[in-house]
Parts: C-alpha cells; structure tokens; sequence
C-alpha cells in the first residue's frame, strides 16, 4: 500500500534521511519510532509531497507520490504533529474546512467522534487545550474517508484515557482495511497495536519488522556494583552475554531472560544461588 | 469554494477597513471640494512640494475631473490600495507558515498551483470592488456639489489604477511564497513603493518613480479618450510576471 526505497532528503546540505527503505501492507497499522530529529516528520513530509526527497521512489498504493502527489495525497488523511490551527475558526467549521478537500469524507461520523472526544462544536479552536486541539486533527483524518491515515505524533497531548480510545479506535480502522502510518516516541502504544515497527536514528532505519522479531533480537543491560573488585577472567562467559567495566562497576549485556543465561551458565541451582 | 471562502474570511475586515479609508477620502475631498475651486492661488502658496503644486494647477486648469484623479487614482490606489493589496497579499502563504498552519492546508488533495490561483484572485477581488464602487459612488457625491462625472471614463480610470494596486499585491504575493513571517514581504513591498513616493516628491527624480505610472499626466487624458494602454500592458505583463514567479518558487518550498 506504501512503499518508500532508497529515500534521502537534506536541507542546507544536512541529511535529514538516508537511505530509508520501508514497505506498509493494506489494513495494517504501522508504528514509525524514533527519537527527535530522527527523520520521522520529514519522511511523512516527503510522502505527501510538503517537502522534495533529493532521490529515491515512493509509492502510494498504484500512484507515484512523486511525480503525482496530488493523486497521492487523495489517498491520504494526515494530522500533523504540529496543532496549530485556524484559531479564529470554531471547532465544527475547521473540521469542515478540513474534510471538505476530501470526496469520501463522512461528516456525521466526524460530528459524533467530536461529541466522543468531548469536543464542543461550537467553541473556538483558539479556546481549545492542546489535547483538544489534537483531537480535532485525529477526528479530520479519522473521517476523511481516504484508505491511509498518516499521523504525525498522535498520542502526544492526550490522556490516558483518550491514548486508549485513539488505540481502539485505530484499531477499528485498520479491522475496516485502513491502512494507519504513525510515528510516536510512546513505545507502550506502538507495542500495544502495531503489527510492525520501523526504527528511525539519524535518518537511518535501524530496524522494520514485527514488534516479536525486534524483541527477540534485542538485548538487554544490568549495572552490576559489587561489594570486592572482580577481574574480568572471573566473570561468566557465554555466547549470549558481555561484560564492559572494571573492578566493582560492571555492565551485562545479555540476550533472552536473564534466568535463563544464568540457568545456562550454573545450572538451575547455582543460578538461584546466583541471582540472590 | 472552500479555499476563497476560508480566505476571504480571513481578510473581510482588512476589505471592511480598506473600504472605510477609501470612503471617508472620497468623501471628505468632495466635500472640500466647493472650498478648494474657490481658492486655488492661496492654497498653491502653502503647498511644499513641486508635484503636489502640480496637482493644484491641474485642479484650476482641469476641474474636477483631475480633482478626482488625484484623490481616486492616485490617493486612493497610490496609497491605501496598495497597502491594503500589501497586507492581504502578505498572508497568502507566509502567514500559514507563521502560524504553523501550512502542513495541515497543503497536505490536503489540492495542489499548490490551486491554492495559490484561488487566494490571489479572491484577494485581487477584494481589492478591486471596494475600489470600484467607490468610484461608483462619487457619482452621486460628485452631484451634490453641482460637478459631473462620466461613468464610461471613471470605469476606465479605475480598471486602469486598478492595475497598480493588483502589480503592487501580486509582487507582494510572489514574496510571501518564499517568507516564513507573514509581514515581512508586505512591509518590503510597501517600503519600496513608499520609497517611490518619496522619490515622486522630488522634482529631478520623479521620472524614476512607479508613481508616474498613476500621475495625471496619464490618468487625465482618459477624459479626452486617450487610454494609457501602453502602461497598462506593462502593468499586466510585470503582474503575470510576478504571478509566475510566485508560483514557480510556491511549488518549488519545502514546508
């Protein structure tokens, strides 16, 4: 349904992405993580054509987003990290503004999802919190109409409760065929539904696969400090753990539980003497 | 529909301001007027700068037509048109971008060619029929201080001065697509011109000056028949220009 290759893009000679590749099926909701000034608001720029990649190919479902961002852009919704809106505006006119670019958009679903957020229609979006102001632009993408909805940040701003009803409800979106693009830095949100998660650093993708794949791979850290310095000949060697340190201050890197590295390395009774 | 509706919003008061100044200058010359064709040799003497002197003497030689030239034409669009044509033109695109508000327009299905297309002919319209049912209504004003005016004439100088404060918005437009503060371009576009007013009130230079383009040396003759078509393509050619640049450098920004 999207599928970027080989994308760079740079702004006054300072590469912003490099080299980021990534491929999204239809119905699938995908997380894009990163730190700030990781790329992630760039790529979703380049995709719908508000900034020009210096080379690469992207894709949006059978449309060049390219040399067509027009038509690429008819196929998407996109609320941006940004909240900024027309503030002298009210909530139910900018959500008109909003949709009314779109052919498929459907307006009373909008209208009760404002009503489900608590958002007066008739305030001014100039009165609204930033939350509120967050989700009037997730309710304009939510109801354009388009099959993919590209969100910029959407769990930034918002409560709990509301982070749960936005997980629900995207992921009834994704149950319905759309196909969800968000980036996020909450990690407990992309865990909880996204299928599949690109890591973006410095512009370049560290990881894209399932969430399962990129756990298992990943290793984990413990800061050991010790009572009497220990020499390095004496720690415990294995293939799926390393040490870095010196004399009572020691890092383990290891990779699957720690029980069962230390399991694998004493046996099960001298590792629960172990691990006491 | 939308896009002109949205930004028409956004301006309706400039437009409302832009109307009362021109109104109340029409209507505080006409009503002058009685007092000033009476009193031309005194009113020369306490007049400073050499143009302006001008002015007077075309007034006594000419009548009210030239009276009307100078407070329509060249008051009207020299002045307040191209500041409100300044201030509207400004907030094409600039103003989106310094309110943060460019990335949730632009991502829209619309293209930039569009947008562009869109506001500035909603803003070229509202600055041209406040500008022209000024001139309307001075037909009847100029009635009540027993003076004539020609509609056929009045429409043509307005169509022609027109063409000043839509070069002056258009320039300032064309510098809005590449600026991230919204006044920036308007206030660069109004100090050029007010820096050719300026150099209009000075006798050896104002043959330099874009002010010649609605003096009454041109505007005058319309009168008599004789339309400056030949400034009037220049206008309209430097206009398309404008246009085209600005275009060129909106579909060529990052946002």
């Amino acid at each position: 349904m999207l599928c970027a290759t080989d994308i760079h893009k740079s702004y006054a000679a300072q590469p912003v992405l490099r080299g980021v590749s990534l491929q999204v099926d239809a119905g699938e909701i995908f997380g894009f993580v990163g730190p700030n000034g990781a790329g992630k608001t760039t790529f979703l720029k380049c995709l719908l054509g508000l900034a020009r990649i210096d080379s690469g190919s992207m894709r949006i479902g059978q449309v060049d987003a390219i040399t067509q961002p027009l038509a690429a852009r008819r196929l998407c919704a996109y609320a941006p990290s940004e909240t900024a809106m027309y503030d002298s505006m009210s909530v139910r006119a900018m959500l008109e503004f909003a949709l009314s670019f779109h052919r498929n958009a459907d307006f009373p679903r909008a209208v009760k999802m404002l009503a489900s957020f608590g958002l007066p229609e008739k305030r001014k979006v100039r009165a609204l919190s930033h939350g509120m102001k967050r989700k009037l632009l997730l309710t304009q993408a939510l109801c354009s109409g388009t099959p993919i909805i590209l969100l910029d940040e959407p769990m930034e701003g918002l409560d709990p409760e509301a982070r749960r009803e936005l997980e629900n409800i995207l992921q009834a979106a994704s149950a319905e065929g759309k196909t969800i693009f968000f980036s996020s830095h909450d990690l407990a949100s992309v865990e909880r539904i996204c299928k599949r998660v690109a890591f973006l650093r410095n512009g370049r993708l560290l990881e894209c696969d399932t969430i399962a794949n990129i756990l298992k791979r990943a290793g984990h850290s413990v800061d050991l400090a010790l009572r009497e310095p220990l020499d390095a000949k004496a720690l415990p060697k294995s293939s799926n753990l390393s040490w870095t340190g010196a004399g009572t201050e020691w890092r383990l890197h290891y990779h699957g539980k720690l029980e069962e590295v230390f399991d694998a390395l004493y046996g099960p009774e001298e590792s629960t003497e172990a691990n006491l | 529909m939308n896009l002109a509706k949205h930004y028409f919003r956004e301006q309706r008061f400039l437009m409302i301001g832009y109307t009362a100044l021109l109104m109340m200058n029409m209507f505080a010359g006409v009503l002058y007027w009685p007092e000033m064709r009476d009193n031309f040799p005194e009113m020369i003497k306490f007049i400073p700068f050499e143009p302006l002197q001008d002015f007077v003497r075309a007034f006594e030689k000419h009548g009210f037509w030239a009276y009307f030239c100078v407070q329509h034409f060249f008051k009207g669009a020299g002045m307040f048109g191209i500041a409100a044509g300044g201030l509207m033109g400004t907030g094409i695109v600039a103003r989106e971008v310094d309110r943060r508000t460019a990335e949730l327009l632009l991502s829209r299905p619309v293209s930039r060619a569009r947008i562009l297309f869109v506001r500035w002919a909603t803003g070229a319209a509202m600055l041209f029929v406040p500008y022209f049912a000024v001139a309307l209504a001075t037909i009847p004003l100029a009635a009540s201080v027993d003076e004539k005016l020609n509609p056929w004439f009045l429409l043509q100088g307005t169509l022609y001065s027109y063409l000043f404060i839509l070069a002056a918005f258009t320039a300032t437009v064309a510098l809005s697509t590449r600026f991230s503060h919204y006044l920036k371009a308007g206030m660069l576009v109004l100090g050029f011109l007010l820096m050719n007013l300026a150099v209009y009130m000075i006798q050896d230079l104002w043959d330099y000056s874009l002010y010649n383009l609605i003096d009454l040396d041109l505007v005058m003759p319309i009168a008599e028949g004789y339309f400056p078509w030949y400034q009037a393509c220049w206008m309209a050619t430097i206009t398309l220009l404008l246009y085209g640049l600005g275009l060129w450098s909106f579909r060529r920004r990052d946002f």
